[in-house]
């Protein structure tokens, strides 16, 4: 039983490079590698200014993060997001609903 | 006669119609925040069905949305006076 999960997180907007491909590459085995579920759509959403600040940053990017998983994967998912406090200041789990069924 | 007046006051409060920013296909989502912005007052408070024109139905899904477009960030909690 799966389901199709959109999460969105936001990293500071003067984030390292490398500091961001590790925290991708984390998600992207977890789901991939361990659970053998599939990222539907991983991308930049928006360099946005935070509507109040987050840990003393002002500015944020957005990443998008689509996956069709079971809820173990996702919980994994949550757990990264959960621990990288430094690198992630939020992050929001939303179930896509889908009409057709 | 009374009866009647009574018919009429009641035939004037027209029925409740959807809240025309919602109509045909635009999606609300928290992610949508130009859409949004537009159920908020002044004061970035959620703004009461009398004024968004909201049914109840719409009106429970906007302040879902803004209340999760609040958490990330993209819409404010409060006015910030600086």
């Amino acid at each position: 039983m799966t389901q199709l999960y959109e999460v969105l997180f936001i990293v500071p907007a003067d984030i390292s490079q490398e500091a961001f491909n590790e925290l991708s590459d984390k998600l992207k085995n977890s789901i991939e590698s361990k659970h053998g579920s599939k990222i539907l759509k991983f991308e930049k959403w928006a360099d946005r200014k935070l509507a109040y600040t987050i840990n003393d940053h002002k500015n944020g990017t957005y990443h998008i993060l689509e996956t069709d998983c079971n809820s173990e994967c996702i919980k994994d998912v949550e757990g990264i997001l959960s621990f990288e406090k430094t690198i992630v200041l939020r992050y929001l789990i939303d179930k896509v609903v889908t009409k057709e069924k | 006669m009374a009866e009647k007046r009574e018919f009429d006051k009641r035939e004037r409060r027209p029925r409740k119609r959807p809240a025309k920013l919602l109509e045909g296909d635009t999606k609300l989502n928290y992610k949508n925040v130009e859409l949004l912005t537009n159920f908020i007052t002044e004061r970035k408070k959620i703004a009461p069905r009398r004024m968004t024109g909201c049914t109840a139905i719409q009106q429970r899904r906007v302040a879902t949305e803004i209340k999760k477009a609040r958490y990330m960030a993209l819409l404010p909690y409060v006015v910030s006076h600086k």
